[in-house]
């Protein structure tokens, strides 16, 4: 059997990226908090994704998204590393804005409240949160990828929105 | 829709991947191997790999 060639390497990374790279971007900025660090993250991971390429075509399928998801973890600890650990504090401060006078106004806008709500989620229930509004999964979908049994999923997303209505309507 | 969910969908939105980023990280295999931005992420990367991307380990996990 020939080796796969350059156009069947590029076909399988479309094919991860197109199924998964939503759900991914979803689960890193849920983790993160912080878009930009989400979408860097994103990028790092499907560098890996390319570069070991070889390694994913012997994985089914249908476990495929597990796998760039552990690509996708490692990435998440070693950029926690680099930082010095996770700082939830740091993590407010990014998604609710600074303290200068213009912004305090600002906070009152519903957009910079959940803004800053979405920054004090605890970042389990945010994950999933996102994974729903963000990346679009339903809880059976965010459950296969985390893990976790669907009802759970549907437990937290339901803990996340309660939480998130009361620190809103505050 | 309530108006939590109002503010959710908006959220979202204000929170998606930028399209220019979307294209840039879908044309990674396109992206010519000899440039220097490849040849440095790449050396970046080779410093972080880790065995857990290893399929084996990760079917047998």
């Amino acid at each position: 059997m020939s080796p796969p060639s350059r156009a069947e390497d590029t076909a399988l990374f479309d094919a991860l990226y197109d199924a998964h790279h939503r759900s991914l971007y979803a689960f890193l900025l849920g983790q993160t908090g912080d878009r930009e660090a989400a979408a860097d993250l994103l990028q790092e991971s499907f560098v890996r994704v390319w570069k070991g390429i070889g390694k994913a075509r012997p994985i089914p399928a249908e476990q495929r998204g597990r796998w760039l998801l552990a690509i996708a973890r490692n990435l998440l600890i070693d950029h926690y590393r680099r930082r010095g650990g996770r700082d939830e504090s740091e993590l407010v401060e990014a998604t609710s804005g600074g303290k200068d006078p213009s912004e305090i106004v600002l906070e009152k806008d519903q957009a910079q409240r959940l803004d800053g709500a979405m920054g004090r989620l605890d970042p389990d229930l945010r994950t999933v949160l996102t994974m729903s509004v963000v990346g679009g999964l339903t809880s059976r979908e965010i459950g296969e990828t985390l893990g976790r049994p669907p009802g759970t999923v549907r437990y937290q997303l339901s803990e996340a929105r309660k939480r998130l209505a009361e620190e809103v309507e505050r | 829709m309530s108006e939590l969910d109002r503010m959710l969908n908006d959220w979202a939105e204000r929170q998606a991947l930028p399209e220019s980023r979307a294209r840039k990280i879908r044309a990674i295999p396109h992206a010519e191997l000899s440039s220097g931005w490849w040849k440095a992420h790449f050396h970046r990367v080779s410093d972080v790999l880790k065995a857990s991307t290893d399929p084996r380990a990760f079917l047998a996990a």
